[in-house]
Protein backbone atom coordinates (compact mmCIF):
# COMPACT_ATOMS: atom_id res chain seq x y z
CA UNK A 1 0.00 0.00 0.00
CA UNK A 2 2.66 2.66 0.93
CA UNK A 3 4.11 1.02 -2.56
CA UNK A 4 1.96 2.00 -4.84
CA UNK A 5 1.46 5.69 -2.76
CA UNK A 6 4.95 6.13 -3.70
CA UNK A 7 4.97 5.23 -6.86
CA UNK A 8 1.42 7.42 -6.99
CA UNK A 9 3.22 10.35 -5.59
CA UNK A 10 5.91 10.29 -7.73
CA UNK A 11 4.80 9.56 -11.23
CA UNK A 12 1.40 11.79 -11.14
CA UNK A 13 3.14 15.27 -11.67
CA UNK A 14 5.02 14.15 -14.47
CA UNK A 15 1.97 12.31 -15.87
CA UNK A 16 -0.21 14.98 -15.35
CA UNK A 17 1.51 17.52 -16.65
CA UNK A 18 2.51 15.45 -20.01
CA UNK A 19 -1.07 14.64 -20.17
CA UNK A 20 -2.66 18.34 -19.91
CA UNK A 21 -0.49 19.77 -22.61
CA UNK A 22 0.71 17.07 -24.65
CA UNK A 23 -1.97 14.11 -24.62
CA UNK A 24 -4.89 16.00 -24.66
CA UNK A 25 -4.11 18.57 -27.30
CA UNK A 26 -3.17 16.17 -29.68
CA UNK A 27 -6.30 14.24 -29.62
CA UNK A 28 -7.79 17.34 -29.60
CA UNK A 29 -6.13 18.42 -32.75
CA UNK A 30 -8.19 15.94 -34.44
CA UNK A 31 -11.38 16.95 -32.77
CA UNK A 32 -10.35 20.88 -33.99
CA UNK A 33 -10.19 20.10 -37.61
CA UNK A 34 -13.68 19.24 -37.70
CA UNK A 35 -14.68 22.74 -37.09
CA UNK A 36 -14.50 26.14 -38.65
CA UNK A 37 -13.90 29.41 -36.32
CA UNK A 38 -11.50 32.63 -36.54
CA UNK A 39 -8.34 33.07 -33.73
CA UNK A 40 -9.82 33.31 -30.42
CA UNK A 41 -13.70 34.04 -31.24
CA UNK A 42 -15.94 31.44 -28.92
CA UNK A 43 -17.86 30.83 -32.36
CA UNK A 44 -17.24 27.10 -33.97
CA UNK A 45 -19.56 25.89 -36.87
CA UNK A 46 -19.22 21.89 -36.88
CA UNK A 47 -18.30 21.55 -40.42
CA UNK A 48 -17.45 17.65 -40.63
CA UNK A 49 -14.70 16.44 -42.99
CA UNK A 50 -14.85 19.49 -45.08
CA UNK A 51 -11.87 21.27 -43.81
CA UNK A 52 -10.20 18.02 -44.84
CA UNK A 53 -11.22 18.28 -48.23
CA UNK A 54 -10.44 21.80 -48.68
CA UNK A 55 -6.78 21.36 -47.42
CA UNK A 56 -6.70 18.53 -49.55
CA UNK A 57 -7.53 20.66 -52.55
CA UNK A 58 -5.22 23.86 -51.19
CA UNK A 59 -2.68 24.84 -53.40
CA UNK A 60 -0.32 25.94 -51.63
CA UNK A 61 -0.85 22.99 -49.17
CA UNK A 62 0.52 21.05 -52.73
CA UNK A 63 3.37 23.15 -52.94
CA UNK A 64 4.31 22.42 -49.01
CA UNK A 65 4.10 18.70 -49.71
CA UNK A 66 6.31 18.66 -52.67
CA UNK A 67 8.65 20.91 -50.88
CA UNK A 68 8.58 18.43 -48.15
CA UNK A 69 8.79 15.53 -50.41
CA UNK A 70 12.09 16.91 -52.54
CA UNK A 71 13.46 18.21 -48.94
CA UNK A 72 13.66 14.42 -47.69
CA UNK A 73 15.10 12.74 -50.65
CA UNK A 74 17.59 15.37 -51.51
CA UNK A 75 18.31 16.61 -48.33
CA UNK A 76 18.32 12.96 -46.82
CA UNK A 77 21.14 11.81 -49.56
CA UNK A 78 23.09 14.72 -49.32
CA UNK A 79 23.34 14.98 -45.95
CA UNK A 80 24.44 10.90 -45.89
CA UNK A 81 26.58 11.52 -48.66
CA UNK A 82 28.70 14.27 -47.10
CA UNK A 83 28.45 13.23 -43.23
CA UNK A 84 29.45 9.96 -44.54
CA UNK A 85 32.52 11.05 -45.89
CA UNK A 86 33.60 13.62 -43.35
CA UNK A 87 33.10 10.51 -41.02
CA UNK A 88 35.55 8.66 -42.71
CA UNK A 89 37.98 12.00 -43.46
CA UNK A 90 37.64 12.40 -39.53
CA UNK A 91 39.01 8.72 -38.71
CA UNK A 92 42.94 9.77 -38.56
CA UNK A 93 43.18 11.55 -35.18
CA UNK A 94 44.96 14.54 -36.18
CA UNK A 95 44.59 18.26 -34.59
CA UNK A 96 42.19 19.70 -37.84
CA UNK A 97 40.16 16.27 -37.16
CA UNK A 98 39.87 17.78 -33.35
CA UNK A 99 39.11 20.83 -34.78
CA UNK A 100 36.54 19.92 -36.60
CA UNK A 101 34.92 17.73 -34.31
CA UNK A 102 34.65 20.44 -32.11
CA UNK A 103 33.10 22.91 -33.96
CA UNK A 104 31.35 20.79 -35.84
CA UNK A 105 27.98 20.68 -33.59
CA UNK A 106 27.99 24.89 -33.45
CA UNK A 107 25.32 24.98 -36.16
CA UNK A 108 22.80 22.50 -34.19
CA UNK A 109 23.45 24.06 -30.90
CA UNK A 110 22.89 27.48 -31.27
CA UNK A 111 19.44 28.52 -31.83
CA UNK A 112 17.74 28.11 -35.21
CA UNK A 113 16.88 31.79 -35.32
CA UNK A 114 20.57 32.07 -35.64
CA UNK A 115 21.01 30.06 -38.27
CA UNK A 116 18.07 31.45 -40.03
CA UNK A 117 18.92 35.24 -39.42
CA UNK A 118 22.68 34.76 -40.72
CA UNK A 119 21.88 32.88 -43.56
CA UNK A 120 19.24 35.45 -44.47
CA UNK A 121 22.12 37.90 -44.76
CA UNK A 122 24.75 35.76 -46.27
CA UNK A 123 22.45 35.39 -49.04
CA UNK A 124 21.10 38.80 -49.31
CA UNK A 125 21.14 40.48 -53.09
CA UNK A 126 22.65 43.55 -52.09
CA UNK A 127 25.69 42.73 -50.41
CA UNK A 128 25.78 38.64 -49.62
CA UNK A 129 27.83 36.17 -51.35
CA UNK A 130 26.55 36.02 -54.25
CA UNK A 131 26.83 39.40 -55.15
CA UNK A 132 30.63 39.22 -54.34
CA UNK A 133 30.63 35.78 -56.09
CA UNK A 134 28.73 37.56 -59.25
CA UNK A 135 26.94 34.01 -59.52
CA UNK A 136 24.53 33.23 -60.32
CA UNK A 137 23.37 36.68 -61.29
CA UNK A 138 19.38 36.81 -60.22
CA UNK A 139 18.02 39.71 -59.92
CA UNK A 140 15.95 39.48 -56.80
CA UNK A 141 18.99 37.15 -55.54
CA UNK A 142 18.82 33.92 -54.33
CA UNK A 143 16.16 34.13 -51.45
CA UNK A 144 13.48 36.28 -54.36
CA UNK A 145 14.02 33.47 -56.97
CA UNK A 146 11.70 30.43 -57.18
CA UNK A 147 13.97 27.18 -57.45
CA UNK A 148 16.73 28.81 -56.39
CA UNK A 149 14.99 29.73 -52.85
CA UNK A 150 14.82 26.21 -52.52
CA UNK A 151 18.25 25.28 -52.82
CA UNK A 152 18.81 28.21 -51.00
CA UNK A 153 16.40 26.29 -48.11
CA UNK A 154 18.06 22.44 -48.42
CA UNK A 155 21.82 23.71 -48.17
CA UNK A 156 20.65 25.95 -44.77
CA UNK A 157 18.92 22.88 -43.59
CA UNK A 158 21.80 20.94 -44.29
CA UNK A 159 24.49 23.22 -42.69
CA UNK A 160 22.68 23.55 -40.02
CA UNK A 161 22.07 19.23 -39.87
CA UNK A 162 25.29 17.76 -40.57
CA UNK A 163 27.27 17.90 -37.81
CA UNK A 164 24.84 15.28 -36.32
CA UNK A 165 25.40 13.09 -38.86
CA UNK A 166 28.82 13.32 -38.92
CA UNK A 167 28.79 11.93 -35.48
CA UNK A 168 26.56 9.11 -36.03
CA UNK A 169 28.59 8.03 -38.82
CA UNK A 170 31.96 8.54 -37.11
CA UNK A 171 30.55 6.46 -34.13
CA UNK A 172 29.04 3.54 -36.92
CA UNK A 173 32.48 3.06 -38.66
CA UNK A 174 34.30 3.51 -35.46
CA UNK A 175 32.15 0.02 -34.66
CA UNK A 176 32.93 -1.70 -37.72
CA UNK A 177 35.24 -4.72 -36.90
CA UNK A 178 39.22 -4.06 -37.52
CA UNK A 179 39.41 -7.54 -38.25
CA UNK A 180 36.71 -7.69 -40.89
CA UNK A 181 38.08 -4.49 -43.15
CA UNK A 182 41.61 -5.73 -42.86
CA UNK A 183 40.35 -9.40 -44.42
CA UNK A 184 38.69 -7.56 -46.94
CA UNK A 185 41.52 -5.52 -47.55
CA UNK A 186 43.60 -8.73 -47.75
CA UNK A 187 41.23 -9.90 -50.45
CA UNK A 188 42.37 -7.43 -52.76
CA UNK A 189 39.22 -5.42 -51.93
CA UNK A 190 40.50 -1.63 -51.18
CA UNK A 191 39.38 2.03 -51.73
CA UNK A 192 35.99 2.53 -53.07
CA UNK A 193 35.31 -0.96 -53.79
CA UNK A 194 36.29 -1.99 -49.92
CA UNK A 195 33.72 1.05 -48.78
CA UNK A 196 30.95 -0.08 -51.30
CA UNK A 197 30.79 -4.09 -49.94
CA UNK A 198 32.12 -3.97 -47.07
CA UNK A 199 31.71 -0.35 -44.83
CA UNK A 200 28.44 0.84 -45.96
CA UNK A 201 26.52 -2.45 -45.64
CA UNK A 202 27.48 -2.74 -42.07
CA UNK A 203 26.66 0.29 -41.40
CA UNK A 204 22.65 -0.55 -41.84
CA UNK A 205 22.12 0.48 -37.78
CA UNK A 206 23.33 3.62 -38.20
CA UNK A 207 21.65 4.06 -41.36
CA UNK A 208 18.50 3.53 -39.81
CA UNK A 209 18.85 5.97 -37.05
CA UNK A 210 19.93 8.58 -39.85
CA UNK A 211 16.58 8.42 -42.17
CA UNK A 212 14.71 8.17 -38.93
CA UNK A 213 16.32 11.50 -37.92
CA UNK A 214 15.92 13.14 -41.37
CA UNK A 215 12.40 12.46 -41.32
CA UNK A 216 11.96 13.55 -37.91
CA UNK A 217 14.18 16.90 -38.86
CA UNK A 218 12.70 17.43 -42.46
CA UNK A 219 8.94 17.25 -41.09
CA UNK A 220 10.15 19.58 -38.21
CA UNK A 221 10.72 22.32 -40.91
CA UNK A 222 9.69 25.65 -39.50
CA UNK A 223 12.33 28.02 -38.71
CA UNK A 224 14.68 27.73 -41.47
CA UNK A 225 11.39 28.46 -43.89
CA UNK A 226 9.66 30.96 -41.92
CA UNK A 227 13.53 33.40 -41.20
CA UNK A 228 15.70 32.67 -44.02
CA UNK A 229 12.92 32.66 -47.42
CA UNK A 230 10.00 33.67 -45.46
CA UNK A 231 7.92 30.94 -47.27
CA UNK A 232 8.09 32.83 -50.04
CA UNK A 233 8.74 33.50 -53.30
CA UNK A 234 5.43 33.01 -53.63
CA UNK A 235 4.42 30.22 -51.48
CA UNK A 236 7.44 28.01 -53.60
CA UNK A 237 9.18 26.98 -50.07
CA UNK A 238 6.68 26.51 -47.93
CA UNK A 239 6.79 24.02 -45.31
CA UNK A 240 3.75 21.87 -43.06
CA UNK A 241 4.85 23.90 -40.01
CA UNK A 242 4.93 27.35 -41.26
CA UNK A 243 1.54 26.86 -43.24
CA UNK A 244 -0.15 25.78 -40.14
CA UNK A 245 1.01 28.77 -37.98
CA UNK A 246 0.74 30.74 -41.48
CA UNK A 247 -3.22 29.70 -41.98
CA UNK A 248 -3.87 29.68 -38.14
CA UNK A 249 -2.06 32.95 -36.58
CA UNK A 250 -1.48 35.29 -39.87
CA UNK A 251 -4.92 34.13 -41.72
CA UNK A 252 -7.07 32.84 -38.52
CA UNK A 253 -8.26 29.89 -39.92
CA UNK A 254 -7.59 27.71 -36.60
CA UNK A 255 -9.59 24.62 -38.23
CA UNK A 256 -8.01 24.53 -41.29
CA UNK A 257 -4.89 24.71 -39.12
CA UNK A 258 -5.98 21.91 -37.43
CA UNK A 259 -6.54 20.14 -40.01
CA UNK A 260 -3.24 20.88 -41.81
CA UNK A 261 -1.78 19.41 -38.36
CA UNK A 262 -3.71 15.96 -38.85
CA UNK A 263 -1.67 15.49 -41.69
CA UNK A 264 1.29 16.59 -40.80
CA UNK A 265 0.54 13.79 -38.09
CA UNK A 266 -0.56 10.87 -40.48
CA UNK A 267 2.35 11.68 -42.91
CA UNK A 268 5.08 11.86 -40.12
CA UNK A 269 3.76 8.25 -38.72
CA UNK A 270 3.38 6.87 -41.52
CA UNK A 271 7.16 7.90 -42.87
CA UNK A 272 8.64 7.14 -39.99
CA UNK A 273 6.79 3.84 -40.15
CA UNK A 274 8.20 3.53 -43.92
CA UNK A 275 11.73 4.73 -43.20
CA UNK A 276 12.42 2.23 -40.07
CA UNK A 277 10.78 -0.73 -42.18
CA UNK A 278 12.70 -0.15 -45.36
CA UNK A 279 16.11 0.69 -44.88
CA UNK A 280 18.79 -1.30 -42.50
CA UNK A 281 18.03 -4.73 -42.57
CA UNK A 282 21.27 -6.41 -40.79
CA UNK A 283 22.98 -7.87 -43.69
CA UNK A 284 24.88 -10.29 -41.72
CA UNK A 285 21.52 -11.81 -40.65
CA UNK A 286 20.01 -12.03 -44.08
CA UNK A 287 22.89 -14.50 -45.25
CA UNK B 1 40.07 7.96 -48.81
CA UNK B 2 42.75 9.16 -50.74
CA UNK B 3 44.70 11.70 -47.90
CA UNK B 4 44.82 14.34 -49.65
CA UNK B 5 40.97 14.78 -50.29
CA UNK B 6 39.94 13.84 -46.77
CA UNK B 7 42.59 16.68 -45.74
CA UNK B 8 40.59 19.24 -48.15
CA UNK B 9 37.53 18.14 -47.52
CA UNK B 10 37.84 18.77 -43.83
CA UNK B 11 38.99 22.45 -44.06
CA UNK B 12 36.51 23.16 -46.76
CA UNK B 13 34.19 21.47 -44.14
CA UNK B 14 35.98 23.48 -40.94
CA UNK B 15 35.35 27.10 -42.79
CA UNK B 16 32.21 26.24 -44.07
CA UNK B 17 30.84 25.80 -40.71
CA UNK B 18 33.14 28.33 -38.72
CA UNK B 19 33.45 30.88 -41.55
CA UNK B 20 29.23 32.06 -41.28
CA UNK B 21 29.90 32.69 -37.58
CA UNK B 22 32.98 34.51 -37.86
CA UNK B 23 31.63 36.99 -40.01
CA UNK B 24 28.25 37.76 -37.84
CA UNK B 25 30.78 38.43 -34.49
CA UNK B 26 32.79 40.62 -36.98
CA UNK B 27 29.74 41.96 -38.23
CA UNK B 28 28.26 43.16 -35.16
CA UNK B 29 31.53 45.71 -34.77
CA UNK B 30 30.42 47.58 -37.90
CA UNK B 31 28.09 49.85 -38.78
CA UNK B 32 25.04 49.62 -40.98
CA UNK B 33 26.58 51.61 -43.98
CA UNK B 34 29.95 49.90 -43.09
CA UNK B 35 28.02 46.53 -43.61
CA UNK B 36 26.42 47.16 -47.24
CA UNK B 37 29.59 49.14 -48.49
CA UNK B 38 32.26 46.19 -47.47
CA UNK B 39 30.43 43.42 -46.31
CA UNK B 40 34.09 41.03 -45.75
CA UNK B 41 36.20 43.78 -44.57
CA UNK B 42 37.21 43.32 -40.79
CA UNK B 43 35.90 45.88 -38.71
CA UNK B 44 37.86 49.21 -38.19
CA UNK B 45 36.34 51.24 -35.59
CA UNK B 46 36.21 48.92 -32.79
CA UNK B 47 33.80 51.71 -30.38
CA UNK B 48 31.07 51.21 -33.12
CA UNK B 49 30.97 47.25 -31.22
CA UNK B 50 30.29 48.57 -28.37
CA UNK B 51 27.68 51.06 -29.50
CA UNK B 52 25.99 47.72 -31.74
CA UNK B 53 25.98 46.21 -28.27
CA UNK B 54 24.60 48.76 -26.09
CA UNK B 55 21.52 49.80 -28.79
CA UNK B 56 21.06 46.08 -29.06
CA UNK B 57 20.88 45.66 -25.50
CA UNK B 58 18.86 48.60 -24.07
CA UNK B 59 16.75 50.40 -27.14
CA UNK B 60 16.65 46.55 -29.07
CA UNK B 61 14.86 44.98 -26.04
CA UNK B 62 17.71 41.97 -25.64
CA UNK B 63 17.86 42.89 -22.22
CA UNK B 64 14.24 42.68 -21.23
CA UNK B 65 14.45 39.63 -23.84
CA UNK B 66 17.19 38.07 -21.62
CA UNK B 67 16.20 38.38 -17.96
CA UNK B 68 12.81 36.99 -19.43
CA UNK B 69 14.95 33.88 -20.87
CA UNK B 70 16.95 33.39 -18.50
CA UNK B 71 14.25 33.19 -16.32
CA UNK B 72 11.98 31.02 -18.43
CA UNK B 73 14.78 28.50 -18.58
CA UNK B 74 15.92 28.37 -15.03
CA UNK B 75 12.18 28.07 -14.17
CA UNK B 76 11.60 25.21 -16.76
CA UNK B 77 14.90 23.60 -15.00
CA UNK B 78 13.90 23.26 -11.50
CA UNK B 79 10.58 22.18 -12.07
CA UNK B 80 11.53 19.83 -14.60
CA UNK B 81 14.33 17.63 -13.07
CA UNK B 82 12.70 16.86 -10.14
CA UNK B 83 9.49 15.88 -11.57
CA UNK B 84 11.52 14.02 -14.21
CA UNK B 85 13.78 11.85 -12.87
CA UNK B 86 11.28 10.95 -9.95
CA UNK B 87 8.91 9.72 -12.73
CA UNK B 88 11.61 8.25 -14.78
CA UNK B 89 13.03 6.30 -10.97
CA UNK B 90 9.95 4.98 -10.30
CA UNK B 91 9.42 3.54 -14.01
CA UNK B 92 12.75 2.14 -14.07
CA UNK B 93 12.75 0.38 -10.68
CA UNK B 94 9.48 0.30 -9.51
CA UNK B 95 7.79 -1.63 -12.50
CA UNK B 96 3.94 -2.15 -12.46
CA UNK B 97 1.08 -2.77 -14.72
CA UNK B 98 1.14 -0.59 -16.83
CA UNK B 99 4.45 1.25 -16.35
CA UNK B 100 5.75 0.52 -19.98
CA UNK B 101 2.77 1.61 -21.15
CA UNK B 102 3.35 5.43 -19.63
CA UNK B 103 7.16 5.00 -20.67
CA UNK B 104 5.79 4.37 -23.92
CA UNK B 105 3.64 7.70 -23.84
CA UNK B 106 6.61 9.16 -22.77
CA UNK B 107 8.48 8.31 -25.42
CA UNK B 108 5.82 8.55 -28.25
CA UNK B 109 5.95 12.33 -28.07
CA UNK B 110 9.50 12.19 -29.25
CA UNK B 111 8.08 10.71 -32.24
CA UNK B 112 6.40 13.91 -34.34
CA UNK B 113 6.93 17.73 -34.20
CA UNK B 114 5.57 19.37 -31.09
CA UNK B 115 4.09 22.63 -33.21
CA UNK B 116 1.73 20.06 -35.13
CA UNK B 117 -0.53 19.89 -31.69
CA UNK B 118 -0.59 24.05 -31.71
CA UNK B 119 -3.99 24.98 -32.22
CA UNK B 120 -5.50 23.38 -28.88
CA UNK B 121 -2.52 24.32 -27.17
CA UNK B 122 -3.31 27.99 -27.62
CA UNK B 123 -6.48 27.77 -26.99
CA UNK B 124 -5.46 25.49 -23.59
CA UNK B 125 -3.11 28.19 -22.36
CA UNK B 126 -5.43 30.95 -23.46
CA UNK B 127 -8.09 29.11 -21.29
CA UNK B 128 -6.30 28.96 -18.67
CA UNK B 129 -5.24 32.35 -18.60
CA UNK B 130 -1.57 32.00 -19.40
CA UNK B 131 -0.80 33.34 -22.65
CA UNK B 132 2.24 36.10 -22.42
CA UNK B 133 2.80 34.56 -18.70
CA UNK B 134 6.54 33.21 -18.13
CA UNK B 135 4.58 30.56 -15.65
CA UNK B 136 2.22 29.62 -18.92
CA UNK B 137 5.63 29.11 -21.16
CA UNK B 138 7.27 27.23 -17.96
CA UNK B 139 4.78 24.58 -17.66
CA UNK B 140 4.16 24.04 -21.64
CA UNK B 141 8.33 23.41 -21.83
CA UNK B 142 8.12 21.18 -18.86
CA UNK B 143 5.45 18.99 -20.05
CA UNK B 144 7.67 19.23 -23.76
CA UNK B 145 10.88 18.67 -22.17
CA UNK B 146 9.38 15.60 -20.40
CA UNK B 147 9.66 13.36 -23.38
CA UNK B 148 13.32 13.43 -23.68
CA UNK B 149 14.62 13.95 -19.90
CA UNK B 150 12.36 10.65 -18.74
CA UNK B 151 13.79 8.51 -22.05
CA UNK B 152 17.51 9.21 -20.99
CA UNK B 153 17.03 9.36 -16.75
CA UNK B 154 15.04 5.74 -17.22
CA UNK B 155 18.19 4.53 -19.13
CA UNK B 156 20.41 6.04 -16.12
CA UNK B 157 18.39 4.41 -13.25
CA UNK B 158 17.71 1.17 -15.12
CA UNK B 159 21.65 1.15 -14.93
CA UNK B 160 21.71 1.45 -11.25
CA UNK B 161 22.11 -1.78 -8.95
CA UNK B 162 19.17 -2.99 -7.38
CA UNK B 163 20.77 -3.94 -4.47
CA UNK B 164 21.81 -0.20 -3.38
CA UNK B 165 18.33 0.20 -2.79
CA UNK B 166 17.70 -2.99 -0.78
CA UNK B 167 20.57 -1.34 1.26
CA UNK B 168 19.32 1.26 1.92
CA UNK B 169 16.23 0.19 2.89
CA UNK B 170 17.91 -2.73 5.33
CA UNK B 171 19.74 0.93 6.71
CA UNK B 172 15.97 1.98 7.70
CA UNK B 173 15.75 4.59 4.47
CA UNK B 174 12.00 4.76 3.21
CA UNK B 175 11.19 4.93 -0.60
CA UNK B 176 11.43 8.46 -0.27
CA UNK B 177 14.99 9.06 1.35
CA UNK B 178 16.47 6.14 -0.89
CA UNK B 179 15.08 7.90 -4.13
CA UNK B 180 16.76 11.35 -2.92
CA UNK B 181 19.73 10.69 -0.65
CA UNK B 182 21.04 7.15 -2.02
CA UNK B 183 19.65 6.80 -5.87
CA UNK B 184 19.84 10.46 -7.23
CA UNK B 185 23.33 11.64 -5.98
CA UNK B 186 24.34 8.48 -8.08
CA UNK B 187 22.82 9.35 -11.38
CA UNK B 188 23.77 13.22 -11.08
CA UNK B 189 26.10 12.47 -14.15
CA UNK B 190 23.15 11.35 -16.20
CA UNK B 191 20.87 14.31 -14.60
CA UNK B 192 23.79 16.94 -15.28
CA UNK B 193 23.70 15.46 -18.60
CA UNK B 194 19.95 15.96 -19.45
CA UNK B 195 19.98 19.54 -17.79
CA UNK B 196 22.34 20.73 -19.75
CA UNK B 197 20.68 19.54 -22.96
CA UNK B 198 17.27 21.13 -22.04
CA UNK B 199 19.05 24.43 -20.95
CA UNK B 200 20.49 24.65 -24.60
CA UNK B 201 17.56 23.54 -25.88
CA UNK B 202 14.87 25.84 -24.20
CA UNK B 203 17.25 28.71 -24.17
CA UNK B 204 17.22 28.29 -28.32
CA UNK B 205 13.14 27.61 -28.31
CA UNK B 206 11.20 29.51 -30.98
CA UNK B 207 7.99 28.08 -32.59
CA UNK B 208 6.16 27.48 -29.08
CA UNK B 209 7.51 31.04 -27.43
CA UNK B 210 6.54 32.79 -31.09
CA UNK B 211 2.86 31.73 -30.47
CA UNK B 212 2.67 31.32 -26.84
CA UNK B 213 4.77 34.21 -25.54
CA UNK B 214 4.88 37.39 -27.29
CA UNK B 215 3.70 40.41 -27.00
CA UNK B 216 5.96 43.82 -27.89
CA UNK B 217 6.74 43.77 -23.95
CA UNK B 218 7.26 40.02 -23.57
CA UNK B 219 9.27 37.96 -25.16
CA UNK B 220 12.11 35.26 -25.19
CA UNK B 221 15.44 36.00 -27.05
CA UNK B 222 15.34 33.94 -30.05
CA UNK B 223 11.62 35.25 -31.30
CA UNK B 224 12.54 38.91 -30.11
CA UNK B 225 16.00 38.63 -32.59
CA UNK B 226 13.55 37.02 -35.07
CA UNK B 227 10.87 40.14 -34.47
CA UNK B 228 14.06 42.13 -35.13
CA UNK B 229 14.88 41.22 -38.20
CA UNK B 230 11.59 41.18 -39.69
CA UNK B 231 10.25 44.62 -38.37
CA UNK B 232 13.90 46.00 -39.75
CA UNK B 233 15.56 44.04 -42.32
CA UNK B 234 15.81 46.93 -44.93
CA UNK B 235 15.60 49.86 -42.79
CA UNK B 236 16.74 48.89 -39.20
CA UNK B 237 20.19 49.17 -37.85
CA UNK B 238 22.20 46.13 -38.86
CA UNK B 239 25.40 46.35 -36.82
CA UNK B 240 22.93 46.47 -33.97
CA UNK B 241 20.92 43.56 -35.05
CA UNK B 242 24.21 41.32 -35.62
CA UNK B 243 25.15 42.79 -32.09
CA UNK B 244 21.85 40.72 -30.66
CA UNK B 245 22.31 37.61 -32.71
CA UNK B 246 25.99 37.80 -30.52
CA UNK B 247 23.91 37.99 -27.51
CA UNK B 248 22.19 34.82 -28.26
CA UNK B 249 24.38 32.57 -29.56
CA UNK B 250 27.40 33.07 -27.72
CA UNK B 251 26.02 31.87 -23.99
CA UNK B 252 25.30 28.56 -25.67
CA UNK B 253 28.53 28.16 -27.45
CA UNK B 254 29.88 28.58 -24.26
CA UNK B 255 28.14 25.66 -22.59
CA UNK B 256 28.33 23.96 -25.09
CA UNK B 257 32.40 23.86 -25.75
CA UNK B 258 32.29 23.09 -21.33
CA UNK B 259 30.29 20.26 -22.12
CA UNK B 260 31.10 18.57 -25.35
CA UNK B 261 32.38 15.52 -24.57
CA UNK B 262 29.11 14.96 -22.33
CA UNK B 263 26.36 16.50 -24.89
CA UNK B 264 28.03 14.47 -27.91
CA UNK B 265 28.08 11.00 -25.94
CA UNK B 266 24.01 11.88 -24.97
CA UNK B 267 23.32 12.56 -28.40
CA UNK B 268 24.75 9.00 -29.69
CA UNK B 269 23.52 7.24 -26.91
CA UNK B 270 20.10 8.44 -27.63
CA UNK B 271 19.83 8.31 -31.19
CA UNK B 272 21.50 4.74 -31.19
CA UNK B 273 19.14 3.47 -28.45
CA UNK B 274 16.04 4.58 -29.46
Amino acid sequence: MKRRLFVLAYLSPAVLLYSLFVGVPLIQTFYYSMFRWKGLSKKMTFVGSKNLVTVAQDEVMHKAAVNQFLLLICGGILLIGVSVAIAHALAQPTRLARTVQTVMLFPQVVSIVVVGIMWSFLFNPRFGITQTLGWPKLENGILGTEGWANVAVLLVFCWHAVGFYVMLFGAGIKNIDGEVLEAAQLDGSGGWHRFKNVTWPLLWSVKKVAVVYVVANVMGMFAIVKLLTKMGPDNTTQSILTLVYQRGWDESQMGQAATLAVYGFIVAMALGGIASLAIGRNPERSR
Amino acid sequence: MNRFLGWLLLWVFLISIVGPFAWVLMTSFKSGANILASPWSLPTDLSQGSKNFSVAWGEGGFAKNFVTSLIVTIGTLVILIPVGSMAAYVLAKYPFKGSKFILGGFMGGLMFPNFLVIVPLFLLVDKLGLLNTKIGLILVYVAYSLAFTVFVLHGFFQALPGELMEAARLDGCSDNATFWKVMLPLAKPGVLVVAIFNLIGLWNEYPLALVLANTPDFTTLPVGVANLTENQQYAGDWGALFAGIVIVMIPVMVVYLIFRDQIQKTMLAGALKG
